[in-house]
């Protein structure tokens, strides 16, 4: 049943993010080769210049347009397909509101991956096709980076990589659940439903803060205590990543199941 | 299997200083089509919500096949909703697909017919249909599944004449023998003869559950005169 | 088939009593297969419940008999038709009475008008 909701949540949130993602390539493209063209211009004047200088706004425009989309869109389907109309189908489909929940969630962290690669991706082009420089240089550069990164430093390079990914994951998933906790919350209430939702979803963020605070004063005590007169070891930087990685899932399971406990006890279509 | 389909144990729902149900009991039983007749805001759609776990009893409990509300309860009863509210960017044949996957009480080959038999374009999207068309395909949806309880808040509100023949004839020829099918309206004398039981619920009171053959026999009065009776302002 | 309902009435009662008027004016011929109780609900509007309770009610009569295997069939005893038919002319009559005398006229002057009817036409 997940399966099957979420290919569903796929198409439909598809249906608008996949053409901006498709702009945004394709617009890449379209100023990169114009920056390609530049020496030529002799025969095109001002008319092209100022047209390669629109193409190239538009682009990063469109880069930051599918980001942002990519996450109003998610708070959007939340809102639209669970706790509006669309809900009184999807709650009334004999799946669980875990499901339910998951199904939304699953897809938006992905369309939001996919927005920031879709970015990476067309940067890439703009820069390899603008620029005199080739694939091949660029990765070697890269390659050749990571290299020396690894030589002076011990640095254990594939781990803060997964680290950094699953924090990103974690830390994407996360705020859509604090956001679709607060919808859940505030649309369990008859009136003025978006402005509780708004009004919870500070209250979670301030509380967060402070939990966050506070937890970060008691880790530097802990280390201070624990560490004095001790080498600072290269473990304590991945010590200090997996507890961020762990609070942010406790967070994440958090408003999941807060989003859960609304969805199945409160609902309050009407 | 229990002869009763769905009870309602001291059932109240409170909104924020209104009381929309206040201690219903009272129970459906199976193989009966059966009218929930009420004025406007009487209470009917808060208990059919109720029923399909999209709104929460304030106190006391309803049961569908003696579970309340869930996965279970969703798989035994269809809904109608009182608005269309299917995703109308998506085509018929889609919908016809997604309520297929969903609910393996679903007869695919069924609703393609009664889609056909209608003239409507399975590739057409929901939103480029007309008002009645919507209801007739999101109706076609509902009554193609094999359920135990179908539950229908308004079938024949806001359409016309024919659109209502159209949709109680839908209703008629799709019953099955062990299911109950629950209508709730206010348009009584167009569903009258198709009622087997009526309940007549007022200000979130029932005030009257009785067979239509009783009504009539004893009372000499068909139920929409009965319902006019009672509910006079 | 052409079905009416009054709306004080039984349901099922009325069914019984038009499908009675089907078969007297030879609408449903004798020996023929009566459809479905499917389709007869769906053609005059009311609960197949209702509809499957007044041809029980039917078949008990004798009117209607049912073959297992094949479905209800309407009876091929004239006779009974014929008693029917008288049925339904004797309840007729006795309603026509019934209003007459609404109006003010007893059996006798009624018999009278009718017969002063007719020379009439």
């Amino acid at each position: 049943m997940l399966g099957k909701l979420i290919k569903y949540e796929f198409r439909a949130s598809g249906r608008l993010l996949l053409p901006i993602y498709g702009a945004v390539v394709i617009m890449g493209l379209i100023s990169s080769i114009f920056i390609r063209l530049r020496p030529d211009f002799s025969f095109g004047g001002k008319l092209l210049t100022v047209a390669s200088a629109i193409s190239m706004i538009l682009f990063f425009v469109l880069i930051v347009a599918a980001i942002i989309a990519s996450y109003i869109f998610a708070i959007y389907r939340y809102k639209k397909n669970l706790l509006d109309s669309e809900g009184y189908l999807m709650n009334t489909l004999p799946v669980s509101v875990w499901q339910n929940i998951s199904a939304k969630l699953i897809p938006a962290v992905i369309y939001q991956l996919l927005s920031i690669v879709v970015a990476f991706i067309a940067g890439l082009l703009f820069f390899i096709i603008g620029s005199n420089v080739t694939a091949t240089d660029l990765f070697g550069a890269a390659e050749r980076f990571f290299e020396e990164l690894a030589r002076v430093s011990n640095v254990h390079l594939w781990l803060v990589l997964a680290e950094i990914t699953i924090l990103l994951l974690i830390s994407l998933a996360t705020s859509n659940l604090m956001v679709y906790a607060a919808l859940s919350a505030g649309h369990s209430y008859t009136n003025h439903k978006m402005l509780i939702s708004v009004g919870v979803y500070v209250i979670f963020y301030i509380a967060s803060q402070f939990i966050n605070t506070f937890l970060l004063i008691a880790a530097g005590t802990f280390l201070d205590n624990i560490l004095t007169g001790v080498e600072l070891t290269d473990a304590l930087p991945h010590m200090l990543m997996g507890g961020i990685i762990l609070l942010e899932t406790a967070y994440g399971a958090i408003y999941f199941f807060i989003s859960g406990y609304f969805m199945k006890n409160k609902l309050n279509l009407q | 299997m229990n002869e009763i389909i769905m009870q309602c144990n001291d059932l109240c729902k409170n909104y924020t200083g209104k009381q929309a149900l206040k201690n219903l009991n009272f129970s459906i039983k199976r193989g009966r089509i059966i009218g929930l007749l009420g004025p406007n805001g009487s209470g009917k759609t808060t208990l059919i919500k109720i029923a399909n776990a999209l709104l929460t009893p304030s106190s006391g409990r309803i049961l569908i096949n003696d579970k309340a509300p869930g996965i279970e309860s969703k798989r035994a009863v269809a809904y109608l909703s009182d608005c269309v509210c299917l995703p109308d960017w998506m085509r018929v044949g889609e919908l016809v697909e997604l309520f297929a996957s969903f609910y393996d009480n679903f007869i695919t080959q069924k609703a393609y017919e009664m889609i056909k038999n209608l003239g409507i374009d399975t590739n057409a999207r929901l939103k480029t249909l007309s008002k009645g068309n919507k209801e007739k395909v999101q109706l076609i949806l509902v009554m193609s599944r094999d359920a135990d309880l179908y539950l229908l808040d308004e079938p024949m509100g806001g359409v016309d004449p024919a659109t209502r023949d159209y949709i109680l004839n839908t209703i008629i020829s799709n019953y099955r023998e062990n299911s109950s099918v629950v209508i709730s309206t206010h348009l009584i004398a167009d569903v009258e003869n198709i009622l087997d039981e009526v309940i007549f619920i007022n200000n979130g009171e029932i005030v009257l559950q009785d067979m239509v053959d009783n009504i009539r026999e004893k009372q000499g009065k068909s139920v929409d005169l009965l319902f006019r009776e009672v509910f006079r302002c | 088939m052409q079905w009416e309902f009054n709306s004080d009435r039984a349901i099922y009662a009325q069914i019984i009593e038009q499908m009675k008027l089907f078969i007297v004016s030879g609408e449903l011929k004798p020996g023929n297969k009566v459809p479905s109780v499917r389709e007869l609900a769906s053609d005059a509007g009311v609960n197949p419940n209702t509809m499957q309770k007044a041809l029980s009610e039917l078949e008990r009569s004798g009117l209607l008999f049912s073959n297992r295997t094949s479905g209800r069939f309407i009876t091929e005893d004239d006779s009974m038709i014929q008693d029917i038919k008288k049925e339904l002319a004797n309840e007729n009559i006795e309603n026509f009475l019934k209003n007459m005398e609404k109006i003010g006229f007893d059996k006798k002057q009624t018999a009278e008008l009718i017969l002063n009817f007719e020379k009439r036409g």
